[in-house]
């Protein structure tokens, strides 16, 4: 039986979506209407000229595309280097020993502990069909720096890849994708890091150990900028985080996530959790909405100071939601705490010392979660 | 025992795994090389890579590994080499807490192993085949192994197995014990609590309930055993089948009510049994060719429960005003479902396309699953006394979800400087399970409802569009501005639509080799359609909306139409202004010295609300300087400063379904938090220090340091309800102090002797637990507990152990492909 019970507001209030965000007038409900006007027109602008551009793009994309393949052929795998040259002149060629005639250490942890320098994976700047220019497939023709003899500063390799290196991140990126392009990073473009200016290296060590291989380490990688998520993860209810059991990437991809919000490996918040805690997707006889939205509603997941990573305690964090008369609304102060008679509410798990099954419940009496 | 078989049984997996290159005469495997947690209770304390000295290839010699003179580093046949660790660890003093998440709990000898072991090439090898077996924890609860055959560029085959312990608390009291799996059974000679007066609670606590008291330890074991496949078909295509499976068991606190009379619940906490087994699968096929990458997928998820209920024994005598012909005198027993078997197929295409004009990317997700559960309902009732009248109207209530999800975004650069970003998320979660009326039985102790209950699926939408421009300007600077409007549908909630607008700007500035600098700002508003207090209450008690029963609480004919005070706005739903902020620098100005700055703020305001969550804010400042002067030397060390605050207000309604006690501001009561929190770290590096030995030894030092202290203020108005409870609660506080010593040996080039040492501190005060017994809290809302304390302790953890390579020296790299994580 499919019981209509009062209106279907899914249904009544999703139609002007479309209108809402093509006017977008309301956006700046606190603004001046000239101002909105002004914004208004921006962004339609913008939005034009995006349109046009992409348009314009995708006419002419079919003739571009052989052009750019013809590129791509020239510059990926099967070509010496990812990294164009103006001639061939400009390359040293197989002379890994002249590299690491200055830069010994680089080149001896890049051949000890780095993946990429496998000369047996036809993936690798290494093992790529027709390889012969060694550091030069990822760092560029690299003549002039090398056989420099002038007086004045020696001009750097092409690209030189770090946080801080004189190569721009889009520019050190682009070599990295030219590889890199399995499906952990199609949502590059446009994600949350790309957009901040972020390169590889900027996480990623070529020359040394990766920090970010292994789980006991790639915490530390992400603390270094995400220092409120270091701070919650040293609190007394958390993810086993800095003991590497979860880690960072457990539950988020930072090369763009899978398309979803922060960069999860999920669609969504709550299918990123079931992956793990399947007993609480249900779906349920009786659901309790924001379970059914959100688990972050009620939870940090990185940590808190409160059981089950709750963000307030108990029943407070209840009471934020639920002020129904009797029990739910009453008033639990730190008194009744000193005088011995506290309310269940309070103490050991509070609301949920009865209201346990709160994910949800498949029991037929299970309306207010009690069984 | 059982889990020891189940070790057992994954160790023969692997075992055959291993066998699988030894047949095929492969050659050799990966490996990571050791690295050091930072933490604390990671019991790997000794397993440290080998110096570098002692991993030097081929370019140990400088010989140039591109010279085709240079023969005896290139063979077609990978050795055998590896490393393996043997050690044994201490444990002070017995400690759940301290290993909560490793399983070191217990006082006294732990043995430790970690190996790495397999044929995998030199850099300069020809032979892409690769066999590896790794084991970190190897001997402990938290333990993980890997087996991976595979060749490179071409395929791989992995077979992971791993523990994830969960220790939460030792020394549990509870009377009930567990029999026939799911039957939690109190003594027979088990007399029963009364709760009808003060004096007879107290009496039968002391003569029933603490003379049956018992230790229980609550813990859970997940185990998970991962099989990977990843192979090469062509030039552009490639193929991953995964298939994970996950058990857990073990028991955990859960609040389980029998009898519920005139609102005061008869409740204990249990040590609930856990059973469970989650299967997935994931097959993904992925194409790139040019520009173009696509993946299609196939994912599902089969959730098990071994347990589909328990059963307990009541523990009270029949309560003053329970109706009698719920029987239950000195006895009685109560049930309720555990979560129902649940399947999730979806369907998924992911791609994306770098258009070849203008630096265009296109990147997209569309998703498509089903959500679903079908198991069998339990009865009203398994009390004897109670008569059901009305049948369950369903045994297998076929509940079903609809989880439709996409996403597309595009990424343009007109001009060079410029970056436009232009995206749009959908995300659909239509339930479109049937609405039953049932006729409940609350707590096993009632009568039978004469009017219906109504299960009420819920849906919802949610639409996010965002547009972002950035332009770099010169010397590297790049501010951006954006803006993002959120849209949130609602099935059959207080707000059927929220709508929030969300202004962004900031910059990134990296001048070359200098520093590193960036500010982001976001401010929000968020509005939604009007607040019809008690809607879904409602729904689910009468079938219909009713407006008036808002408006007319008074009138007894409504009075009980309505459930929320009319003044609470749900802060999911209600009206905010947001303001987030963060702000990051980091000077580099030798190449020895880095220092950082960073601080974030987060402001959540409810400007609305009267009632619920009013505001919240979060501030976190962190100070970081890294020091690096030579190869031998160096450390890294933070510190920060968090501080949570929170407001929010409630009116106490008392006795209740009166509105003008809704609106009595003399039952306000406010409660204000505030948290600080305080961590701190250091890493210490110093390597090659002459001791007197004939070889140096490194050292590594690391602490860490985390106080967390919650402050609750509890304001009311003058009403006699309220005041009373004016004050400010204990403080909960969390205190870590952290310190490790690990020290290297490297007697020979192949034999190393590692000694680390643990120093950590834990101390922790919650008033949830402090002082609560299991017969605290009675007569008249009466949960028996668990007397679960705070956890406390001060451990010193030992260890020390013998890591033997063997094979040739170097390449103790990742091989590619090979992942530790996730």
């Amino acid at each position: 039986m499919r019981m209509l019970v009062g209106r279907n507001k899914t249904e009544s209030k999703t139609s002007d979506f479309k209108n809402r965000f093509q006017s977008i007038a309301g956006f700046g409900s606190m603004l001046k209407p000239q101002v909105r006007r002004m914004v208004r027109r921006l962004l339609w602008c913008t939005g034009g000229v995006v349109l046009a551009l992409n348009v314009g793009i995708i006419g002419l994309s079919a003739s571009a595309m052989a052009q750019a393949n013809s590129a791509n052929n020239q510059t990926k795998v099967g070509a010496a280097s990812v990294v164009p040259a103006s001639s061939q002149e400009t390359y040293l060629g197989n002379d890994l020993k002249t590299c690491a005639l200055c830069h010994e250490k680089e080149v001896k942890s890049f051949l000890n502990d780095s993946p990429m320098a496998e000369q047996s994976d036809p993936n690798t700047p290494m093992g790529m069909e027709g390889s012969d220019r060694v550091c030069e497939v990822c760092h560029g023709p690299s003549r002039e720096h090398a056989m420099y003899s002038g007086s004045g500063k020696r001009p750097p390799p092409p690209v030189v890849f770090g946080r801080n290196a004189p190569t721009s991140a889009k520019k050190q990126n682009e070599v990295c994708l030219t590889c890199h392009t399995d499906s952990n990073h199609i949502h590059w473009a446009g994600s949350p890091h790309q957009f901040a200016g972020l390169s590889c290296a900027s996480c990623h060590t070529v020359h040394g150990k990766d920090l970010t291989l292994s789980k006991r380490t790639v915490a530390k990688v992400c603390f270094a900028c995400h220092t409120d998520i270091r701070a919650d993860a040293h609190k007394a209810y958390s993810h086993p985080i800095l003991e590497g059991e979860v880690t960072c990437i457990s539950c988020h991809n930072p090369h763009g996530g899978s398309g979803g919000p922060h960069q999860l490996r999920y669609l969504s918040i709550n299918e990123t959790c079931y992956s793990c805690h399947a007993d609480k997707r249900g779906p349920f006889l009786y659901e309790h909405p924001p379970v059914e939205e959100k688990c972050t509603t009620c939870h940090n997941p990185h940590g808190t100071s409160f059981a089950f990573m709750l963000r307030r305690p108990v029943p407070f964090l209840c009471q934020q939601c639920h002020m129904a008369p009797w029990h739910i609304s009453q008033v639990y102060g730190p008194n009744s705490l000193a005088s011995g008679a506290a309310a269940p509410q309070l103490l050991g798990r509070g609301c949920l010392n009865c209201h346990s099954h709160i994910h949800g419940s498949n029991d037929p009496n299970g309306g207010r979660w009690l069984h | 025992m059982r889990q020891q078989v189940s070790v057992f049984k994954r160790m023969i997996v692997l075992a055959a795994l291993m066998a699988v290159p030894v047949a095929f005469g492969q050659s050799a495997p990966s490996v990571t090389a050791g690295k050091q947690g930072k933490k604390v209770t990671n019991p790997m304390v000794a397993f440290s890579p080998a110096p570098q000295s002692q991993t030097s290839g081929a370019m140990a010699t400088k010989s140039d590994p591109k010279d085709p003179s240079n023969t005896a580093e290139k063979k077609d046949e990978n050795p055998v080499r590896g490393k393996v660790y043997v050690g044994m660890g201490h444990l002070n003093q017995n400690s759940y807490k301290f290993g909560e998440w490793t399983g070191i709990t217990g006082s006294g000898w732990q043995p430790l192993l970690n190996l790495k072991v397999g044929q995998w090439p030199n850099w300069n090898s020809n032979n892409p085949n690769y066999w590896m077996v790794s084991g970190t924890d190897v001997t402990l609860p938290s333990r993980f192994l890997k087996a991976e055959v595979g060749s490179m560029g071409n395929y791989s085959l992995s077979v992971t197995e791993r523990g994830i312990p969960h220790y939460e608390y030792e020394n549990a009291l509870t009377p009930y014990s567990l029999v026939d799996g799911n039957y939690l059974q109190l003594p027979a000679h088990f007399g029963g609590l009364d709760t009808s007066s003060d004096s007879a609670w107290e009496q039968s606590v002391n003569n029933h309930l603490n003379p049956n008291l018992h230790d229980v330890n609550l813990k859970t074991q997940r185990d998970i055993t991962r099989v990977q496949y990843r192979v090469a078909l062509g030039h552009d295509w490639s193929f991953i089948a995964q298939f994970r499976h996950d058990h857990k068991n073990g028991n955990l606190d859960f609040g389980s009510v029998l009898a519920q009379s005139g609102g005061n619940p008869h409740s204990a906490l249990l040590p609930i049994p856990i059973d469970y087994n989650i299967n997935q699968i994931r097959l993904q096929g992925n194409y790139h060719k040019n520009q173009l990458a696509m993946a299609f997928a196939y994912y599902g998820s089969f959730y098990m429960d071994d347990l589909h209920s328990y059963r307990w024994d009541s523990a009270y005598l029949t309560p003053s005003g329970w109706n009698p012909a719920a029987g239950y005198e000195n006895g009685g027993m109560g049930q309720a479902a555990t979560p129902p078997d649940n399947t999730f197929n979806q369907m998924l295409f992911t791609g994306s396309w770098g258009m070849p004009l203008a630096h265009t990317e296109v990147n997209w997700d569309a998703a498509y699953g089903e959500e679903k559960q079908s198991q069998a309902l339990l009865p009203y009732t398994i009390n004897p006394n109670l008569q059901v009248t009305q049948p369950l109207p369903v045994i297998n209530p076929n509940m079903n979800v609809d989880v439709s999800q996409a996403d597309f975004r595009l990424v343009s650069n007109p001009i060079s400087r410029l970056q436009i970003l232009a995206s749009y998320r959908y995300h659909n979660h239509a339930d479109k399970s049937p609405i039953y009326s049932f006729y409940t039985i609350l707590a096993d102790a009632s009568n039978q409802s004469t009017t219906p209950f109504y299960n009420l699926p819920y849906s919802y939408i949610r639409r996010n569009a965002k547009l972002k421009l950035a332009y770099e300007l010169p010397n590297r600077f790049r501010p951006y501005v954006g803006f993002q409007f959120k849209q949130y549908t609602r099935s059959d909630v207080e707000v059927g639509e929220t709508q929030e607008d969300l202004y962004q700007a900031g910059f990134n500035w990296t001048p070359i080799g200098l520093l590193d600098m960036r500010l982001t700002l976001d401010y929000g508003k968020r509005h939604g359609t009007g607040y019809m207090n008690s809607y879904r209450y409602q729904l689910e008690n009468y079938g219909i909306y009713n407006p008036a029963g808002d408006l007319n609480a008074q009138d007894p004919a409504n009075y009980a139409l309505w459930s929320n005070d009319p003044l609470l706005r749900i802060y999911t739903f209600a009206n905010r202004t947001k303001k987030d902020g963060h702000f990051s620098i980091n000077i580099v100005p030798t190449n020895a010295i880095t220092v950082g700055l960073d601080a974030i703020y987060q402001y959540d305001n409810y400007q609305d609300s009267t009632l619920g969550l009013l505001s919240e804010k979060q501030q976190t400042y962190t100070v970081e300087m890294g020091y690096d002067p030579t190869a031998r030397f160096g450390f890294d060390t933070y510190a920060t400063y968090q501080r949570i605050n929170e407001n929010q207000a409630g009116i106490a309604i008392n006795p209740g379904y009166n509105q003008a006690l809704a609106f009595d501001f003399k039952n306000l009561w406010a409660l204000s938090g505030r948290e600080p929190v305080y961590t701190a770290g250091l890493d210490f590096d110093v390597k090659k220090i002459n001791v007197g030995l004939p070889r140096p030894v490194d050292i590594k030092l690391n602490a860490s340091y985390a106080y967390a202290s919650d402050t609750l203020d509890m304001n009311t108005g003058s009403g006699s309800d309220v005041a009373p409870a004016a004050g400010t609660f204990p403080n909960i506080t969390t205190h870590l102090a952290h310190v490790g010593i690990t020290g290297n040996y490297q007697a020979t080039d192949r034999m190393g002797l590692q000694l680390g040492v643990i120093q950590e501190t834990y101390w922790s005060n919650n008033w949830h637990f402090t002082g609560v017994q299991p017969g605290t809290l009675g007569p008249d809302d009466s949960v028996i507990q668990l007397g679960l304390t705070s956890p406390n302790y001060s451990i010193w953890w030992i260890t020390f152990g013998l890591q033997y390579r063997f094979g040739p020296m170097g390449g103790h790299r990742a091989i590619s492909g090979y992942n530790e994580v996730p």
